[in-house]
């Protein structure tokens, strides 16, 4: 009886270990692509925001400079739209910068310049300049749909100061990217990345990446705090979102050249 | 009871209005006339409403040196209304019609402001008018209609924003009256199929902005104002990191016997260099064209007509800086006449709303140009500006 049971408990104990080597097997099983998709996806689903945001820019010597915009944006499956609006400094106030992504193509972008009253094309190759004198360029700032990039090798699970992550390593599609490739870290629970490492085109340390806050509005996980840390001229922008409002049935009309002026 | 009400009503109102003022204290140093200090500066008021949208620009101006260059003026005030498809403005305002870097053709709804500076494309007069605006997916229709001719001010005698050195009459002479409206007809339309493209044909009735100067007596000029049909085409396309411009337009002149019909034509190419050395690059390159049916008519009345046969090179750095510092370095040179125009500006915020610039301007006229009454001449501004 007593070994039956004994055998019974074993089964059970063999059982259970095989399940978890399944999940295992399954959760390693999953690319680095479908980690990114997943990771995308938990940050999907705002529908369209509008969110006032503080730009913190720190130099090497430690002097800050503040910078605020209003950010509007709208999901598209073929690819966000965006506007900005400067609000501070004062000599920029009432710039615009009108953008729509477009997966595998140059993304399409527009600058309002208030004082000319002009509305100026810009290219879009510009994506590895500076955004507002920031450390973040405009690839960093543009929505970072995973279908933007190609994917080396598999992920990699790791603990960082007790904390679970999942390690893929990305390269942009872009060819006018400033990075040869990304390194990602995903949190293994919620999906979210935590931090990335960004390598420049002679694949030296360039930049990182930090996701310092995140917050849930309407079930949908929002970046509260990010900041961005230039390895190579150590300067770094933190951007903080002040107010963040979701799902608030905006359309394509509020996103067309129409609303530069 | 009261005093709070209207102090509650005069809170909700000063809410309601979006303010953006600038003032600029600038000093000039000139190679052949006398050095002045002036005070330039503008208030921007907007008032938002459900229906509604009223915009103010009031521009002044105060030289130390030169009389004319003293101005408080109303330089727009109109009413924006948008209603589905449609938009619709109402009253005095400026407009920028335009592809290019170095001069816009095109840019022909306001007067060129030529007292506060006749070598900055982006100083201009208000217009008062009224258009309407219809729009689709990717294209939009414009109709407006120009109401009044505005009178334009010289400083009298020789300056250096003085193109004649005679005494001005600002009393405008004109082939109808101030009031005879001129019209335009807009279509925008862009196209992404192979190349990324966007474009704008204009159809304008009216007067001319460019006008030329009779004498009222011995000694005093006047400028006069004629009636064109002009066709206007702008567009700009995107190939790779590059984008290509155009601005073209032919004039059609109605009703003066003294002036020749008359084409321009530019086209230019910018180019984006980022992060070199830390700094962002935009290069300019433009060729600008000018030619007159009649050759033996009226020559050389206005700034447009400098860019006759000139190529335009300008180089803009931005430094990327918490400063916002960037130079823009230019030249004009006449490719028939060997006429040159050098322009290097500098600037940086050296605080939150406060920034300082620095610009050199150098004229190496030819003989028969519009520059030519200007000489061989440099003008050095040094400026501080407060944004608030």
């Amino acid at each position: 009886m007593l070994t039956s049971f004994t055998l019974k408990l074993k089964g059970l104990k063999m059982k259970k270990i095989l399940m978890l080597s399944l999940l295992s097997i399954s959760m390693f099983a999953q690319s680095s692509l479908e980690l990114a998709k997943l990771s995308y996806e938990a940050v999907s689903g705002y529908e369209s925001s509008v969110s006032d945001t503080t730009m913190l820019l720190t130099n090497a010597q430690g002097v800050q400079n503040v910078r605020k915009l209003q950010m509007k944006k709208l999901e598209n499956i073929e690819g966000d739209k965006s506007l900005l609006i400067f609000l501070h400094p004062s000599d920029v106030k009432g710039t615009k910068l009108l953008s729509f992504e477009r997966i595998g193509e140059d993304d399409k972008q527009w600058l309002y310049l208030p004082a000319l009253k002009r509305v100026k094309r810009i290219s879009s190759k510009n994506r590895s300049g500076s955004f507002m004198a920031s450390e973040f360029s405009y690839e960093d700032i543009s929505s970072q749909n995973y279908k933007n990039y190609t994917y080396i090798g598999e992920p990699q699970s790791l603990t960082l100061e007790n904390k679970e992550y999942f390690k893929i390593i990305r390269v942009p599609k872009d060819t006018n990217s400033a990075y040869s490739k990304q390194i990602i870290y995903i949190d293994t629970k919620t999906y979210l990345v935590a931090f990335g490492e960004f390598y420049d085109k002679q694949n030296r340390p360039l930049k990182k990446l930090s996701f310092l806050k995140y917050k849930k509005i309407d079930g949908v996980n929002r970046v509260v705090v990010m900041q961005m840390q230039n390895l190579q001229n150590n300067k770094s922008t933190t951007l903080t979102w002040d107010k963040d409002e979701i799902k608030l049935g905006l359309s394509s009309k509020e996103f067309s050249k129409r609303e530069l002026k | 009871m009261r005093t709070l009400l209207l102090a509650s009503l005069c809170s909700f109102t000063l809410n309601a209005i979006e303010h953006n003022s600038k003032l600029s204290l600038n000093f000039a140093d000139y190679s052949v006339y006398k050095n002045e200090v002036y005070l330039e500066g503008e208030t921007k008021l907007e008032h938002t409403s459900k229906h509604l949208n009223a915009n103010l620009t009031l521009e002044y101006l105060y030289s130390s040196k030169h009389k004319e260059r003293r101005y408080l003026m109303l330089n727009e005030l109109y009413l924006t209304r948008e209603y589905d498809e449609y938009s619709f403005l109402f009253g005095k305002s400026i407009k920028y019609w335009g592809e290019m870097e170095g001069f816009n053709i095109a840019d022909i709804y306001n007067q060129k402001n030529y007292l506060l500076d006749p070598f900055d494309i982006s100083k201009k007069i208000g217009s008062i008018g009224f258009d309407v605006k219809r729009y689709f997916d990717e294209e939009s229709f414009e109709f407006g209609v120009k109401l009044y001719e505005e009178e334009l001010n010289y400083p009298i005698g020789a300056t250096p924003y003085t193109p004649f050195a005679f005494n001005y009459d600002t009393s405008l002479h004109l082939s109808d009256n101030s009031y005879t409206p001129s019209f335009y007809l807009a279509y925008n339309f862009m196209s992404d199929t192979n190349v990324d493209s966007e474009s704008k044909l204009l159809f304008f009735h009216g007067y001319d902005t460019k006008r030329y100067f009779i004498p009222t007596n011995q000694t005093t000029l006047a400028q006069y104002a004629y009636r064109v049909n002009k066709l206007l085409f702008l567009s700009h396309l995107i190939y790779g990191e590059t984008i290509f411009k155009c601005e073209a337009s032919y004039t059609d002149i109605i009703s003066d016997t003294k002036m020749s019909d008359y084409t321009q034509l530019s086209f230019g190419l910018e180019r984006g260099f980022y992060d070199v050395a830390g700094v962002d690059i935009s290069a300019y390159m433009e060729y600008y064209n000018y030619s007159y049916r009649e050759d033996e008519k009226i020559k050389n009345v206005d700034i447009s007509e400098l860019y006759d046969n000139d190529a335009f090179v300008a180089l803009r750095v931005d430094f990327a800086d918490i400063r916002a510092s960037e130079i823009k370095a230019g030249v004009l040179y006449d490719l028939s006449k060997d006429e040159k125009l050098f322009k290097l500006n500098a600037k940086s915020r050296v605080m939150d709303g406060l920034v300082v610039d620095a610009e050199y301007l150098h004229i190496l006229p030819s003989q028969n140009s519009v520059l030519t009454y200007l000489g061989d001449s440099s003008r050095v501004t040094l400026g501080l500006t407060y944004t608030f």
